[in-house]
């Protein structure tokens, strides 16, 4: 099984650990897994400004990239929710197909390709998850606290679970949306840092050190605002967590 | 064109292709005991709840609950001693303290209560014209749900007008804090019957 | 019009208020969570309610037609308006013909959208709003700010400033209950000397012809009850097939509205009361249009329930007014640009697209998705809210070569080494005006991992 490894534009640039977290974790799971270096971007930024007639480049080159692979893994489900749903505007070839049903989040992998239930990871601190929307209601990571009476799994959690030492700390609003949105950041900051400023108050108030995702652009935009505010506070990718080994 | 026939050929042009129309079973509730949610449901949501063995009881519960001596405008038609339901027209009703109706099917899971104006004698204004309401319902007539109410009520014969009630007339338009009192009915109490 | 983005901005200037007003809506998130939590069946509900609608819509012709003959059969009077203008004459020929100048109204967004009240003002009508929370803004002349709590931005103080000066409480009397008995003392006595009632429809029945309306208070029938004349303005989406259906729908609209089990009067009105008459008003208004646009005929769906502008975790802290439109929130974003591309074109764009608003919605509108769309015909409009097109497209080039795109990634980080802390001096003022930048690394992933397979050889 041939793993192809897919970096987040800004990851690659601005979180590079939490890539080599990534890319770590697989190859200690056993996955064959290479990164293919010509990679650039899944388009989303472009799209979900309006302008999904000129990424359309960006998807075809993804897929080029991409199509040999058994399984295409990227630590972000933001990226992963914009291939496999708005490939959907693209000439639906046997290569597009394949990419989109193979693309998965990290997280969706381990638990359902993998299917692992244990991992050799401590952490022993208090984390608050967040729930990145995409990943949550788009990819249904886990199930959203507007539905009814689906079972309650949630991936990240089950994930984090197997870490030892780390304490979850309950949040008063389990899965409210941190107010990155891409676009939505630059657009509608005052609303956008608000968003973020109610989100860290939520976990840090709960006693988290460390707030985790699985997508790095909302923690990227809270962590803009932890550090400006000085609010002693972290935020960690929890590819970090499950590839740590810290003592 | 007349706008009619104007909005019906845009419709035909644009409308998608057909859409099946769902089967929509009667969903039941839970509960096992129908009248024990039905009297929770209603007290949550602010109305009272009295129960009684007979029939012949309903005027001495209703003195009791509204001692002092005022005008009650009864639609139940054996009533002794208090005012029946005269005149259609409205504004003859303003000034009603109690009002007295019945409820022809009550529903457990929301508290609602079914009445026609047949059981209103055609004064459709009553129930929300009172500054308190007394409905009669006998525990028979509980159903489960808004299926199985609509099951049981089919489709209109005679009555122009009904009404689901489900409590006193309320708002939260200040500060979202609950105020009961708003237009209707300051109050319900409901009477089950047998 | 101002955008969306510097309404937001002023309403978080006060960041006390914007918490109260988020706090809020939040509760009422919260209890909707509640009662739809008691409904085991709840998605399949959705489920239903959803296809009941799509339904509904491949057939509306047909629908309307048998509404119309039911209604008729029942002793009521259609009167069909293909848009604002025509349904505010229409109300207008039948204030005249009874010669009323006083009309008690309960709430209907179908007015709102139409600007019914100015226009009837304007013929010297005089309309008032008997809902507390409509009552209220229309005192204050504003519109209303959420489609089912219509003052849900205003303070209790403010509130009962205005009623000292409208109704003359005492002065700085601010307890809601007091307040609310004052509303209905001055509102009782406009149920009796109104001459006609209108009110908007929740539901029209076709196989029945009865029109449904849904309220709290009481307010929508003390005005039908009392009035000779009674007026229902309904937009023709409003239609479901059968009274059975109306199981469905009234198991989902006030649990999912305000966390009720059911709204407290749910009135269905056949025919005209003895010696009265009732008017249905069928308004189209930009509806066929929107049937006409299959990937946002859906929107039609929507049973006004306002569960979307709870759950928006941008409506709750920018507030109604701020859409600048009729009906708010996400509902209002992918209503409103196919009314006015230009005008609401910037809306799809005040959201993150969480889809929170998909997932609470009682009959399945995939709203967030919508919103998405929308984007897209706004860039393909040319309008600047979707970016310069020619850079965008230069810009899909560049993220579609490799060379390009390492380059341009290895630059932007560098410069950010180069100058830690003084990213206000590079071009990325929005991002950083209450943000930091993340810290540059020394080196990129891309640069760690061609090491790793070097050294690997």
């Amino acid at each position: 099984m041939k793993v192809g490894l897919f970096i987040p534009c800004y990851m690659d640039q601005f979180y590079p650990q939490a890539a080599i977290a990534t890319y770590r974790l697989l190859l200690k799971l056993g996955c064959d897994v290479e990164y293919p270096e010509g990679q650039t971007c899944c388009g989303q930024p472009l799209a979900n400004a309006g302008n999904e007639a000129a990424s359309r480049g960006s998807y075809l080159h993804f897929v080029t990239m991409f199509e040999k692979y058994d399984y295409i893994v990227a630590p972000s489900g933001s990226c992963v929710y914009h291939v496999r749903h708005h490939f959907d505007t693209l000439d639906q070839t046997d290569a597009v197909k394949k990419v989109r049903a193979k693309t998965l989040d990290l997280t969706e992998f381990l638990l359902d390709v993998l299917q692992i239930s244990s991992l050799p990871a401590k952490y022993p601190h208090k984390v608050g998850l967040h729930q990145s929307c995409h990943g949550l209601r788009g990819l249904h990571l886990a199930t959203s606290s507007e539905l009814v009476n689906k079972p309650a799994a949630s991936k990240l959690h089950e994930l984090l679970s197997m870490v030892e030492g780390l304490t979850l700390v309950e949040l008063d609003r389990k899965d409210e949306c941190c107010g990155f949105g891409g676009t939505f950041s630059v657009k509608e900051p005052d609303i956008s840092v608000k968003m973020g400023k109610d989100r860290i108050r939520d976990h840090f108030s709960k006693g988290a050190e460390v707030i985790t995702a699985g997508d790095m652009s909302c923690l990227m935009h809270l962590e803009g605002i932890i550090s400006r505010q000085k609010i002693p506070i972290k935020v960690i990718h929890i590819a970090e967590i499950l590839n740590s080994d810290e003592i | 064109m007349p706008s009619k026939e104007t909005i019906l050929t845009k419709i035909k042009s644009n409308r998608p292709n057909l859409w099946p129309l769902p089967d929509v079973p009667i969903f039941e509730t839970l509960a096992t005991d129908k009248k024990k949610l039905f009297i929770q449901i209603l007290e949550r949501g602010g109305s009272k709840v009295h129960c009684i063995d007979d029939s012949t009881q309903i005027h001495q519960v209703i003195t009791t609950h509204f001692p002092e001596d005022k005008r009650m405008v009864s639609a139940l038609p054996f009533l002794e001693g208090i005012e029946r339901i005269s005149t259609l027209h409205p504004d003859f009703y303003e000034g009603t303290e109690v009002a007295i109706i019945e409820g022809l099917i009550g529903v457990a899971e929301n508290g609602a209560l079914w009445v026609t104006e047949n059981e209103l004698g055609y004064v459709r204004v009553l129930p929300f014209i009172a500054q308190h309401l007394v409905m009669v319902i006998s525990e028979k007539n509980i159903v489960g749900t808004m299926h199985e109410a609509y099951k049981k009520l089919g489709l209109p014969t005679t009555a122009g007008f009904g009404v689901f009630i489900a409590g006193p007339s309320k708002t939260a338009d200040i500060e979202q804090s609950l105020v009961i009192g708003a237009q209707g009915a300051r109050s319900l109490l409901v009477i089950l019957t047998p | 019009m101002m955008p969306h983005a510097q309404k937001a901005a002023i309403f978080n200037k006060d960041e006390a208020r914007t918490d109260w007003h988020d706090a809020s809506l939040w509760m009422v998130r919260k209890k909707r969570d509640f009662a739809v939590s008691e409904i085991p069946e709840w998605e399949f509900i959705r489920e239903f309610a959803s296809d009941i609608k799509m339904h509904t819509l491949s057939k509306l012709d047909d629908y309307l037609e048998a509404f119309e003959k039911a209604a008729i059969q029942n002793g009521a009077i259609v009167h069909w308006a293909a848009d604002a203008k025509e349904h505010n004459d229409i109300v207008l020929s039948i204030l005249n013909k009874h010669q009323a100048k006083k009309m008690v109204k309960s709430k209907s967004m179908l007015t709102e959208e139409c600007h019914l009240n100015e226009f009837l003002e304007l013929h010297e009508i005089e309309v008032i709003d008997s809902d507390l929370g409509e009552r209220i803004i229309q005192m204050l002349n504003e519109p209303p700010s959420h489609i089912v709590l219509p003052a849900i931005h205003l303070k209790k103080e403010e509130i009962g400033e205005l009623f000292h000066r409208e109704l003359h409480t005492e002065k700085g009397a601010t307890d809601p209950q007091y307040l609310t008995e004052a509303a209905r003392h001055h509102l009782r006595e406009k149920f009796h000397t109104a001459q006609v009632a209108l009110t908007g429809v929740n539901f029209g029945i076709a196989e029945t012809g009865e029109v449904v309306v849904c309220t709290n208070e009481g307010n929508a029938d003390m005005g039908v009850h009392l009035t000779p004349v009674q007026i229902h303005s309904m937009g023709i989406e409003k239609l479901i097939p059968r009274r059975s259906d109306l199981a469905v729908f009234t198991r989902l609209l006030a649990r999912s509205a305000t966390g009720q089990p059911v709204t407290v009067f749910t009135s269905h009105h056949r025919n005209p009361k003895p010696a009265g008459e009732m008017h249905i008003i069928l308004v189209d208004n930009g509806r066929t249009e929107q049937l006409g646009k299959p990937d946002f005929r859906s929107s039609l769906k929507c049973i006004r329930c306002g569960a979307c502008m709870n759950t928006c975790p941008i409506y709750r802290r920018s507030g109604g007014h701020s859409y600048e439109t009729t009906i708010p929130g996400p509902i209002g974003s992918i209503l409103t640009p196919g009314i006015d591309l230009k005008k609401h074109g910037q809306l799809p764009f005040a959201s993150t697209l969480c889809g929170s608003c998909t997932d609470v919605c009682p009959v399945k509108i995939d709203i967030h998705t919508q919103l998405y769309k929308w984007r897209q015909i706004v860039s393909e409009a040319g309008l600047p809210e979707a970016g310069n097109k020619t850079m965008m497209s230069i810009m899909g080039n560049g993220l579609a070569s490799p060379s390009f795109f390492h380059r341009l990634g290895n630059i932007g980080r560098k410069l950010l080494r180069l100058f830690p802390g003084k990213e206000r001096f590079l071009s990325f003022t929005v991002w950083t005006k209450d943000r930091d930048l993340p810290k540059a690394p020394v080196e990129s992933f891309r640069e760690w991992y061609a090491k790793q397979a070097k050294d690997a050889q």
